[in-house]
């Protein structure tokens, strides 16, 4: 496919109507293509922005935080009021009229906020929005394995995994290519990213087969820590072998040979050997 | 066309051709109409200094100085055991283990540079693209940089100052033992992100703490509720923006806000 094809492609692809063996086709055309990737990345740029706009319709901390503060302030009016009408009985129990004007101005101003509340989009799932967070998902999915392919970047790599660390659904490409990363990157940054984005697949079977391996091949101290906690986290207790043999390495990092230790003692998997 | 473009951009420059100019100076011709775009360097025992000039070509200077007893005579066999390849402008630049003292390279300032040694320090000064700094041992000193840093030493401190940053490019620094001091603009959009085990985080930044801040309620005593931090620790600067990420087991972390 000629770099036309594919950029024609590309919305079709972002809108998962592509075939699978179309979609293979076109990541593998666009690792070797610098200029289709910057057209798959404006795309990715819009893409992030509707996100963003989904986002922002939700009442952010500040607008919540004045409306309870609008409506403390209502309420200690009103109680206030009350106050003075039992304490002032007979016609001299006059609450001054400012007071009045100022409670009235504080209800329609909570009225107001509450019924911009109320309209604001609320985000319901309806078809039209469950395709589009498809979309979104393998955008993120095609975004992800394109940026975890770029040699020459690590932070493009980095990028990558948080795509991959934002998709909802659990996908087996995208498990791969994590498990990968953690293992195998020659950037010892990506894989540490990786192995925080594998904390969201921990549950999955297959992820946790891989991890004893991806734990015994690791070299960085680092990483190796991070494998560790994510082991206790998912509670993976075939990974025992390769944690003893971490504990018992005289020369693995000191710090390193504890936490293996601390993962055994945590997992219960010391007696047996 | 391929050819034309195999010819232009594969040019293999060895150490020989130093003898050309000076001999502990190899300077790699820009491409035609237009200059590097990354500079991959690869050490053992040397330490790497890049700098940046107004220029478009890239000048590699290795070796010690010369002795002494030279008496002020150049050196004239060019340093030994330094390979300078180049393809698609992309320059790579091996030292083999013997040779011997600094590696100083001046790029232009628009370029990305990748630097790996194990047991030299590292330094980067105004360089506009993206920074990756890897030492075992040495020393990570990255100033001035407009863009991207990712930067890992298992034990040396990493001390960087950014200009500005890339809003694209995910930042991360790594470190087993080594303090990581960080400089970013005080106008940044960021999530932070502290993985830690033993150590300290200091900021002069206002963080709004996200989820892994856990915050625990606690009636029965004066405190209305008290907030724990686990290992882990994020939040947002200026309501969040590029991701930030700080992983480190002993270092302590230090997060300052360009003045």
């Amino acid at each position: 496919m000629n770099c036309e094809n594919i950029r024609d492609r590309l919305p079709e692809c972002l809108a998962g109507r592509l075939g699978e063996s179309a979609r293979e086709r076109l990541i593998e055309h666009l690792e070797g293509c610098s200029g289709c990737r910057g057209e798959l990345a404006h795309l990715g740029i819009v893409w992030r922005g509707l996100e963003a706009l989904k986002l922002e319709a939700e009442p952010d901390l500040a607008m919540k935080e004045r409306f309870q503060a609008t409506l403390a302030a209502f309420e200690a009016g009103l109680e206030q009021g009350r106050l003075a009408a039992v304490a002032l009985p007979g016609p001299s129990r006059q609450v001054p009229r400012w007071a009045w004007q100022l409670a009235a101005g504080l209800a329609v101003l909570a009225i107001g906020l509450i019924a911009g509340r109320g309209l604001a989009p609320r985000p319901s799932v309806t078809p039209e929005i469950a395709q589009l967070q498809g979309q979104v998902e393998s955008l993120h999915q095609l975004v992800a394995l394109s940026l975890m392919q770029q040699q020459q970047s690590p932070a493009s790599r980095i990028e990558g995994v948080s795509y991959a660390y934002s998709m909802t659904q659990p996908d087996p490409q995208v498990e791969e290519a994590l498990l990968y990363a953690a293992g195998h990157d020659s950037n010892v940054n990506v894989r540490l990213s990786a192995v925080d984005a594998l904390d969201k697949y921990a549950a999955d079977p297959n992820v946790r087969r891989a991890l004893a391996a991806t734990l015994a091949a690791q070299d960085s101290p680092l990483a190796q820590v991070a494998l560790i906690d994510l082991v206790v986290k998912s509670k993976d207790r075939d990974c025992a072998p390769a944690l003893r043999r971490l504990a018992s390495r005289p020369e693995a990092d000191e710090a390193v040979r504890q936490r293996a230790q601390w993962a055994i003692d945590q997992l219960g998997i010391g007696v047996s050997r | 066309m391929k050819t034309i473009f195999a010819l232009a951009g594969t040019a293999i420059v060895v150490c020989s051709l130093a003898a050309a100019g000076s001999a502990e100076r190899v300077v790699v011709p820009a491409p035609p109409g237009g200059h590097a775009r990354q500079v991959n360097v690869h050490a053992i025992n040397n330490s790497i200094a890049v700098k940046t000039n107004g220029g478009s070509e890239v000048v590699v200077e290795a070796g010690s100085h010369p002795a002494p007893s030279a008496g002020g005579m150049r050196r004239i066999d060019g340093p030994r055991g330094l390979t300078i390849d180049e393809a698609d402008n992309v320059i790579e630049i091996h030292a083999d283990p013997t040779l011997q003292g600094p590696l100083t390279i001046t790029v232009p300032a628009d370029v990305s540079v990748d630097l790996h040694t194990l047991n030299g320090n590292l330094s980067v000064d105004g360089v506009h693209g993206e920074v990756d700094a890897d030492t075992l041992s040495g020393r990570t000193e990255l100033t001035g940089i407009s863009g991207t840093v990712v930067a890992h030493s298992l034990n040396g401190p990493i001390r960087v100052v950014m200009d500005r940053v890339d809003p694209s490019k995910p930042l991360s620094f790594s470190s087993l033992n080594g303090s990581i001091d960080v400089t970013l603009p005080a106008d940044v959009k960021a999530n932070v992100q502290f993985k830690t085990m033993r150590s300290d985080i200091h900021s002069d930044f206002d963080i709004r703490p996200g989820e892994s801040a856990s915050m625990v309620k606690d009636d029965s005593g004066p405190l209305k509720f008290r907030l724990r931090f686990d290992n882990n620790f994020d939040g947002a600067i200026n309501g969040g923006g590029v991701p930030v990420s700080f992983h480190t087991l002993h270092g302590a972390i230090y997060l300052r806000k360009k003045k």
